[in-house]
């Protein structure tokens, strides 16, 4: 006991003194210039003639880049630019970093030895609640016992909603990754939106209509091969004479950039789907109709008459 | 030989530029092409991961002649975004002298790593995800070592600890995998955002991420930020060397982690860790002249050595114990580091490079008999070189090498560590560095003395009879070859610690002293000189004192010494035994065998007496008789067995009685119980415990760095 | 103003590693773990920050004569950082559902079978 009470203490005193300091830090900070004043800067000048930027008085690299962005990009958008021109190179190591969780994320939650790979296990509510097993109360079925279409279905308002939603969530999902380029937005947060359909698809149909609905390792393949179009966009640039991630095509709205950015899009959505999916694959529980097969739903309207 | 180099440099003329973008993205793609075929096909898959790991380590063998011997520095800007005026606004890998050397370490172990894995992994599942992130690891590893801009260091920090935590859960099924997984992902993840918080405060700052111009902008904006942002950073890359307050980790992730990965994790993720402070220190702050900076790190590595180096005697697990070793012979390095002499980071960096081989070499020994035996347990293991004998002279090899004893690799390194403290000592006439000294001296000689406990526990000793049948022996030549290249160099590293010396260590120092140099061949000539950076002097490169023939002449009779007493002891022990015991012997064994059978105590009788023996245990004759039966059954199951190795146990041959790890040192263990009680104690296994520390050691150095920068 | 964002980063990052090392639940050390990532995000994308300043991006119809722009660099960093944080999460979580089949529990001072 003695031991955990001076960890404690140790504890309290770190975080004391870490705060302390941090706050010394942060008031220093504050009192600093800031990393880019861009009150000389005349954005609008720069919108016209994008060759009248003068770099002399620049107070930081953000500076450089946004008087440089209108004559060396295509891009309306600084920080889209600056994701895929600037520091190219660094959104690479990020979409690395997507793929290392998902192959990570499978390894880790890999069955092949003790369970069957894909399997559900089913619940469903007991006929009488009194003899309550399981773990929420739920009674196990196998899998051999379920007729097809048995498992439960949310109500038709969330079914109803979701088969709205879906194209919808996939459109402006991509809106946001093809407009990146003029407005906020690029391939990651595009491609997050329109990963949301899994757990749309999940809300409403469960891990059946998942399981129906996408098929991880195509994903999986797919994502890793918009990955390698982007490491090959990449290493164009090299093969023309130039260094990695060169800007090769720039000319007016194109560049290499939007091929990036594409890429990245489709590599998040296919790759935060397939990271769902796996998550989901692992809890492996779907609840299924009562014993009595009636949908739910009309015995609640039942109810709600009587 | 000379013509075709030139021909090579001719050929390639200006295009090596490209070599170290190439070297990295060979790996990144191969991770992606096997995530894409590797379930198809074996031989397919296993073809690609020798070419793209031979292809980087080939690519930085061809930048040895331009940048260690010709002294260049290759600086690549992505995307051609070239410095604006002083601003660097792109991404830009800088290889210089210290980067490449780090390359090597870097590229070799991948390349041996990945043919060892081809048979050490065959009986795992999802070979394809396996290799998929240890491809990304070596990639990442490899763009932290070449790279010169602070965010991108970030990033690759990342996906090392995401392929790092994914890798060491990979045998899901092996007890603890999960637990050591968890417990990095956490307190790495602690890591991980101090490097981010420390590069937002630099970036407030200096307004550039790029390491060249932190380095030309630092000396004029000296303030409480930048010092907090350099405690941040110091301890976010301290965390990735495994360093004091985070050396639990290492030895929870290095025992439960594939061999393969743990020689990785040991042998190179360790020592980016290492590149990292040393780029911090020398390169962008250049601080480590300041003396609070210089003594705080050397202490820091002389703690760590000596903590790691305790806590490895009370292991009883194989792996477990190299891992603690791993960190004590990073305190040494880092010791090294912190003495900002130019002779003391060559004997840094020479040791951070025989760590690699000779822990690699051990790590890899450790996979070999736990891939023939399928256990890393110190207690049951034992007798194995009569098994694996040509694993047995690997582990010798690397045992006399890690604990430093000549004409092996560690004793080179070793003796450079003790005669650049000395220097240090003597020129400054500070005490710390006395006391820094004394702890080395121990630290070696309790290193020595573990190792002989592994190999009394692993390979020498009596066979388990459990292991003791035909599946049990020598791992694949597959296997083997990895290891007898690390021995190889073990050696020739050993013998030849002057060329050594000359043609990677002194360019590699050199260059790490060089800040001028580092800045201007990054943003231009003459920056440095107008960001107000002088030239510092770099100190005469000493030699190697271990070279002096009559040292080595008396440390040879001296340990020729210690062999034949040790061995006219030992002799004379057995005989004394095998006399003393001889009457007894046979009773005893009867009942141990009798007893084993019922399922009873088993280490009992072994001093009683002929009679006594019988009368306690009221044999009578016809028992006698049946015992002996089964004592020649016994016999027949445990043929091959040598008395010979016995003289450590009480005459009972039909029970496995091993001296274990814990046995052998039993009396110092005993005497120093309060130590290592109060070790257990603190070395807890709760996460909760190891943030703690964690968090301390960062109020620590956030104190430090404001109150002395 | 920008202090504010400072101050709170920096209690949220301690706040984070009050979280990882007090608390028990595995997924409360998790939530810890973001929080802390959250407080240098905040840190981050602050430093960026000028008072006064829009988005770095060229639009014409809102853009006057007087209008500057905050600093885009940090806020591409924060993108990179936010999906790095996204993924440890995701990570970590897939190791606490392994561990809870394996071990039965959620407790961090249970999951200590290698220690010493």
């Amino acid at each position: 006991m003695n031991s955990k009470s001076s960890k404690n203490l140790i504890l309290i005193i770190s975080l004391i003194a870490i705060l302390a300091c941090g706050v010394s830090a942060a008031i220093k900070m504050a009192n600093s210039a800031p990393t880019y004043d861009g009150t000389g800067t005349d954005v609008v000048g720069l919108y016209d003639d994008p060759s009248t930027y003068d770099n002399s008085g620049a107070d930081g690299v953000a500076s450089v880049m946004v008087n440089e962005n209108n004559d060396k990009t295509a891009a309306d958008n600084v920080v889209y630019s600056v994701v895929f021109n600037y520091r190219g190179y660094d959104t690479l190591g990020e979409s690395f970093i997507l793929i290392g969780a998902i192959a990570g994320t499978m390894a880790i939650l890999r069955r092949d030895k003790r369970r069957g790979s894909r399997k559900i296990v089913y619940y469903r509510k007991p006929a009488d609640n009194s003899k309550a097993s399981g773990a929420v109360g739920m009674e196990a079925v196998g899998d051999n016992d379920l007729s097809t279409n048995q498992y439960k279905r949310k109500p038709v308002i969330v079914r109803c909603s979701v088969s709205f939603l879906m194209p919808l969530a996939i459109v402006y999902g991509w809106y946001i990754v093809i407009h990146g380029a003029m407005s906020p937005g690029g391939g990651f947060q595009g491609g997050v939106l329109a990963a949301g359909t899994v757990l749309l698809v999940y809300l409403a149909y469960g891990l059946t209509g998942v399981r129906k609905a996408f098929n991880p390792s195509l994903l999986h393949v797919t994502e890793t091969l918009s990955e390698m179009t982007y490491v090959f966009v990449g290493l164009l640039g090299i093969f023309g004479a130039m260094n990695f991630c060169f800007n090769f095509v720039l000319s007016g709205s194109e560049e290499t950039a939007m091929i990036m950015n594409d890429a990245v899009g489709y590599h998040v959505m296919a790759g935060i789907c397939c990271l769902l999916i796996i998550m989901l694959e692992a809890l492996g529980t779907d609840e299924v109709l009562p014993d009595n097969g009636s949908d739910n739903i009309t015995e609640k309207r039942k109810a709600v008459a009587q | 030989m000379t013509q075709l180099f030139d021909q090579f440099y001719n050929f390639v003329g200006t295009d090596i530029n490209h070599f170290p973008i190439f070297a990295i993205v060979t790996l990144f793609l191969g991770a992606f092409i096997i995530a894409i075929v590797g379930k198809l096909n074996k031989t397919l898959r296993n073809v690609i991961v020798f070419i793209v790991t031979i292809i980087p380590f080939l690519l930085m063998l061809s930048l040895i002649k331009p940048i260690m011997i010709d002294g260049g520095v290759i600086n690549y800007w992505m995307g051609n975004w070239a410095p604006v005026g002083e601003w660097a606004i792109g991404i830009g890998l800088e290889v210089d002298a210290l980067s490449l050397f780090f390359g090597l370490i870097v590229t070799l172990a991948v390349f041996i790593v990945a043919i060892y894995s081809f048979t050490y992994m065959n009986r795992d599942s999802s070979l394809e995800n396996y290799y998929t992130l240890f491809l990304m690891l070596s990639g990442a590893l490899l763009g932290l070592v070449l790279t010169g801009d602070l965010f991108n260091i970030f990033v690759m920090i990342e996906i090392m600890t995401m392929t790092e935590v994914a890798l060491t859960a990979f045998r899901v099924d092996y007890d603890g995998a999960l637990e050591g997984a968890m417990k990095y992902m956490v307190v790495g993840s602690l890591g991980s955002s101090t490097v981010l918080v420390g590069i937002a405060m630099l970036y407030s700052q200096l307004h550039t991420l790029n390491l060249a111009q932190i380095a030309a902008s630092l000396p004029s904006h000296q303030n409480a930020v930048t010092a907090a942002a350099f405690a941040f950073l110091f301890i976010g890359f301290a965390s990735k060397a495994f360093l004091f307050p985070f050396h639990p980790l290492e030895a929870d992730v290095n025992a439960v982690a594939p061999a393969s990965i743990s020689m990785i994790i040991s042998g190179v993720i360790t020592k980016c860790g290492v590149y990292a402070i040393i780029r911090i220190c020398y390169i962008l702050f250049q601080n480590i002249e300041l003396p609070a900076v210089s003594i705080s790190v050397t202490l820091l590595g002389a703690v760590s050595c000596f903590i790691c180096v305790t806590m490895a005697f009370n292991q009883h697990n194989f792996r477990r114990l190299l891992a603690y070793h791993s960190i004590s012979q990073i305190g040494y390095v880092i010791m090294a580091v912190g003495l900002g002499s130019m002779f003391g980071l060559e004997a840094g960096l020479f040791h951070a490079v025989n760590h690699t081989l000779f822990k690699g070499l051990l790590f890899l020994t450790a996979g070999a008999v736990q891939y023939a035996t399928g256990s890393a347990d110190l207690d049951k293991l034992g007798g194995l070189v009569k098994k694996m004998p040509q694993t047995c002279a690997l582990f010798l090899i690397g045992a006399a090498s890690i604990s430093g004893l000549p004409p092996f690799n560690g004793f080179a390194s070793k003796w450079m560590i003790y005669q650049s403290v000395f220097e240090k000592a003597s020129e400054t006439g500070n005490f710390v560095y006395v006391i820094v000294v004394v702890v080395c001296l121990l630290c070696s000689v309790l290193t020595l003395a573990s190792f002989i406990k592994v190999a009394q526990s692993v390979f020498f000793g009596q066979l388990n009879p459990e292991f003791n049948k035909p599946e049990v022996h020598e791992v694949p030549v597959v296997m083997q070859i990895p290891m007898w290249i690390l021995a190889g160099l073990c050696v020739l590293f050993g013998v030849f610690p002057n060329f050594i010396q000359k043609y990677f260590l002194t360019p590699a120092a050199t260059a790490a002293f060089n800040v001028t140099n580092y800045i201007d061949t990054m943003l231009g000539q003459g920056t440095a000189a107008k960001a107000g950076i002088q030239q510092t002097e770099i100190g005469t490169v000493s030699s190697i004192g271990c070279w002096q023939p009559v040292s080595w002449l008396w440390l040879l009779l001296i340990i020729t010494c210690a062999v034949c007493l040790i061995a006219v002891l030992g002799s004379n022990d057995n005989k004394k035994h095998a006399t003393a015991l001889n009457a007894e012997e046979k009773v005893s064994d009867l009942v141990g065998v009798k007893q084993s059978g019922a399922g009873r105590l088993n280490n009992v009788a072994a001093d009683a007496s002929l009679k006594g023996v019988a009368s306690d245990h009221l044999l009578s004759d016809q028992e006698l008789i049946i015992i002996s039966r089964d004592r020649t059954i016994e016999d027949e199951v445990l043929a091959g067995e040598d008395p010979k190795y016995e003289n450590f146990f009480s005459g009972e041959k039909s029970e496995f009685s091993q001296v274990g790890g814990s046995d052998l040192f039993w009396g110092f263990k005993h005497d120093m119980r309060h130590y290592f009680n109060f070790q257990k104690d603190w070395h807890s296994g709760n996460v909760n415990d190891y943030t703690t520390y964690g968090v301390a050691a960062i109020a620590v150095t956030l104190v430090l760095a404001i109150l002395f920068l | 103003m920008i202090l504010v964002n400072y101050i709170a980063s920096f209690f949220l990052i301690a706040l984070g590693f009050y979280c990882m090392a007090v608390k028990k639940n595995l997924i409360k050390i998790c939530i810890g773990m973001g929080i802390a990532d959250y407080g240098a995000n905040l840190l981050i994308v602050s430093v960026g920050f000028n008072p006064g300043g829009t988005a770095p991006i060229f639009t014409m119809s809102e853009l006057t004569q007087a209008s500057f722009f905050v600093d885009p660099v940090p806020q591409a960093l924060t993108l990179t950082s936010i999906v790095i944080g996204a993924c440890t999460t995701a990570m970590t979580l897939s190791l606490v559902i392994r561990l809870k089949e394996k071990y039965g529990t959620l407790q961090a001072d249970q999951v200590r079978r290698l220690r010493g």
